[in-house]
């Protein structure tokens, strides 16, 4: 008999048994809700060597809640070294190769987690090895992406192996363990981008310099060349990955002494090579501290410091079409006086770009400011304190009604919202930390929500995670309202219908090894599989693939005996 | 000689006890600590698996990324671990937030630094160490990871 389940019958006919329920341990288990459901079944981290995570495209849940053994996998390995093939005319037979190479394979199931490992391997390693699931005939297979070491040290000289070999993107396929194999980095002739930064026509020491590109169409920009560190010359020079698809852009960032200058850029470079190619600092000026003060209203009406925002002014000069074009970021989190500190340049033409951003703390009842236009002749006078957030309140009932105390309500915006804004405004979206709560006794809640921003109203999720019940240790189910669209007004409080935390279905199961033996410490995660994909075409500004996760209903790990005990909402 | 009592004191003037990370899991996998974590930009969840004898105590997770003393940021993630009657609870923390455009860029080629760390009392609004502040007796522990922003 496990510690902790609820005492909610003594033998099964106190439990529906029409449903297919059976009262085992105290539990009426079963009747589950209708699926189709997906799982993961991963291994507790320090067994990672001889188990491996997997997926079941699904999962059957019987009328009676035993799910029986639902086994782990036995991990395949790929052993291989790494090989240096260096650039025509260059020595490199003493390159020890270093990289970091990571592994993906997308999920079985819409919206699943997928598969992914990295690993390092240091300079000089002889042999590593990848631990990943077999793949099957029927599988997709991996896809590898090799970054070669050293392109963080600016030390590391043009023979290196961050100068002469750029990053590397394949497929593979691992069916079976397997040793020996060799992964060659580099090539002996590659696409060649060579240009001079400059500024005041002088060279422009201290940029990092690479270009980005992507591995295939629509896929976001990564790092696809080698790296080069900028001396008093300002002249680069970088090898293009061949594997890259179309053009790139080469971006170089300030270090050491250059630190706190813009970013350079030169875009629509194409990926067959180019020579000459220059990037000239605009002029910026003076470097100047600039104090910004955030403050909010509190409750009381009264005007007062905002500690921990995130204050960002962004700028630049010119855009992609550009021959070259600058942009400019610096942050910096306000003290407990509500003030943030800033070096800005005060040449006027650049000045004239700056744009402010703040983001409040966690839990803020005072919003954002995105992109505000930042005058720095107005610098020192006093700033408007940050706007009101919208707070969003309710009350969480069980499913007889009855408030519920010790409910995580977590609000975070929308795939909707952040999908119908532009890449700028969404990336801003995301950076806001989501508000959380814990309802009281009376089970009533209020979180803070930015109402609007770029001029799109928002719409939100909202998770209600219930505390384990006093009497039990199966987590009760959660429970994700998705879309929760904003009244279209000015309205600073808004009510949300009361949430009713469905009834629990009792499911359990054993976690074991491929041989049957059970495993501690394991986890079993169940999942509603995404069926309506209809966002997609809904929004404007959706990533490439699209991923809408799969909702995670039920989790649990496994005790001694390998069972797992979980609740999945009815 | 009077001897001392052998009854157990109440939990408000006992000692503190200090909340412990059983274990962090993602929605991939456990993460073990001191590994290299990988997390794509505005999504994805985090659900710590938390132990404190005071059953009473309501655990304040919060997820830090580049926290240094020197140069202390306000956290990317909370969530909240309700008293229950039970050691054991967990919590998830929403990671929306927890990567940002540049991170993806920076942790391309050097990994960041992100700390889990548990409160039994809410953090002070200010104070020092900034943003990990509590009131007096407040005890944390911490989980360490090497972070890797990722676009989707």
């Amino acid at each position: 008999m496990p510690e902790g389940p609820p005492a909610r019958c003594a033998t099964s006919d106190d439990c529906d048994r029409s449903h297919g329920e059976v009262c085992e341990e105290g539990v009426c288990w079963g009747n589950p809700p209708a699926g189709p459901f997906a799982a993961v079944v991963s291994p507790p981290s320090e067994r990672g060597n001889e188990l491996i995570s997997r997926e079941l495209l699904e999962l059957l849940i019987p009328d009676h809640g035993w799910i029986g053994d639902v086994a782990l996998e036995e991990p395949v390995t790929y052993g291989a070294r790494l090989s240096a093939l260096c650039p025509a005319l260059t020595d490199c037979s003493n390159l020890a190769v270093g990289a970091t190479i990571t592994l993906t394979r997308p999920s079985l199931f819409p919206g699943g987690p997928g598969f992914r490992t990295e690993i390092e391997v240091a300079p000089g390693t002889d042999q590593f090895k990848l631990t990943v699931p077999r793949t099957r005939p029927s599988d997709t297979a991996y896809t590898v992406s090799l970054v070669p070491a050293g392109r963080n040290d600016p030390s590391q000289g043009p023979n290196s192996a961050a100068a002469l070999l750029p990053p590397k993107r394949f497929e593979l396929r691992v069916p079976d363990t397997t040793t020996g194999k060799v992964i060659e980095v580099g090539a002996e002739k590659l696409a060649i981008l060579e240009g001079t930064l400059t500024m005041a026509s002088q060279g422009l020491k201290d940029y990092r310099v690479v270009a980005l590109g992507r591995w295939e169409e629509r896929a976001s920009l990564t790092e696809v060349s080698t790296v080069a560190y900028t001396s008093s010359t300002g002249r680069f020079t970088l090898r293009l990955s061949a594997d890259v698809v179309g053009a790139v852009e080469i971006v170089a960032k300030p270090f050491g002494d250059s630190s706190g200058l813009p970013t350079l850029h030169i875009a629509n470079v194409p990926n067959s090579g180019a020579t000459g190619r220059a990037l000239a600092m605009p002029p910026l000026g003076n470097r100047i501290e600039v104090a910004i003060p955030v403050t909010r209203i509190n409750g009381s009406g009264a005007l007062g410091p905002v500690e921990g925002a995130r204050v960002i002014v962004t700028g630049g000069l010119g855009n992609a079409q550009s021959p070259s074009f600058t942009t400019f970021s610096t942050e910096a989190t306000t003290g407990s006086d509500g003030v943030a500190r800033l070096k800005l340049f005060d040449n006027a033409a650049f000045a004239d770009t700056y744009r402010l951003s703040i983001v409040p703390p966690a839990g803020s009842e005072s919003g954002v400011v995105f992109e505000e236009p930042f005058d720095l002749a107005k610098v020192g006078q006093p700033r408007p304190p940050l706007p009101a957030r919208t707070a969003l309140r309710g009350m969480v009932r069980d499913a007889g009604g009855a408030p519920l105390a010790g409910v995580g309500v977590t609000v975070r915006p929308s795939l909707r919202f952040q999908w119908s804004l532009p890449d700028g405004p969404q990336a801003f979206l995301t950076s806001i930390p989501a508000g959380t709560t814990v309802t009281p006794d009376t089970g009533e809640y209020v979180v803070w929500v930015d109402p609007l921003l770029a001029s799109t109203f928002g719409t939100y999720d909202l998770f209600f995670e219930p505390r384990q019940a006093a009497d039990t240790k199966i987590a009760a189910p959660a429970l994700l309202r998705t879309d929760y669209e904003l009244p279209r007004d000015s309205a600073t409080v808004v009510t949300v219908p009361d949430i009713v935390l469905p009834e629990p279905a009792f499911i359990h199961g054993r976690i074991t090894t491929p041989g049957g033996v059970p495993v501690e410490g394991a986890e079993l995660k169940v999942f509603r599989v995404v069926g309506d994909a209809s966002l997609c075409t809904q929004v404007s500004n959706a990533p490439a693939s699209c991923p809408i996760p799969a909702t995670v209903l039920g989790r649990a790990p496994s005790d001694n005996n390998g069972t797992v005990r979980f609740t999945l909402p009815r | 000689m009077i001897p001392p009592s052998l009854s157990i004191d109440n939990q408000d003037a006992g000692q503190n006890s200090p909340p412990a990370i059983l274990a962090v899991r993602s929605d991939e996998a456990e993460l073990p600590e001191q590994t290299t974590v990988i997390f794509n930009r505005g999504t994805g969840s985090l659900n710590v698996e938390l132990l404190d004898t005071d059953v009473n105590d309501t655990l304040q997770v919060r997820v830090f990324v580049g926290y240094t003393f020197d140069d202390p940021k306000p956290q990317r993630a909370t969530c909240t671990a309700p008293p229950i009657s039970n050691a054991k609870r967990t919590a998830t923390c929403d990671l929306t937030a927890l990567c940002t455009v540049d991170d993806v860029m920076r942790s391309a080629t050097a990994p960041l630094s992100m700390s889990v760390v548990v409160f039994d009392r809410i953090p002070l609004e200010s104070g020092t160490p900034a943003f990990q502040a509590m009131p007096e007796g407040g005890l944390s522990t911490n989980r360490f990871f090497f972070l890797k922003c990722t676009e989707m």
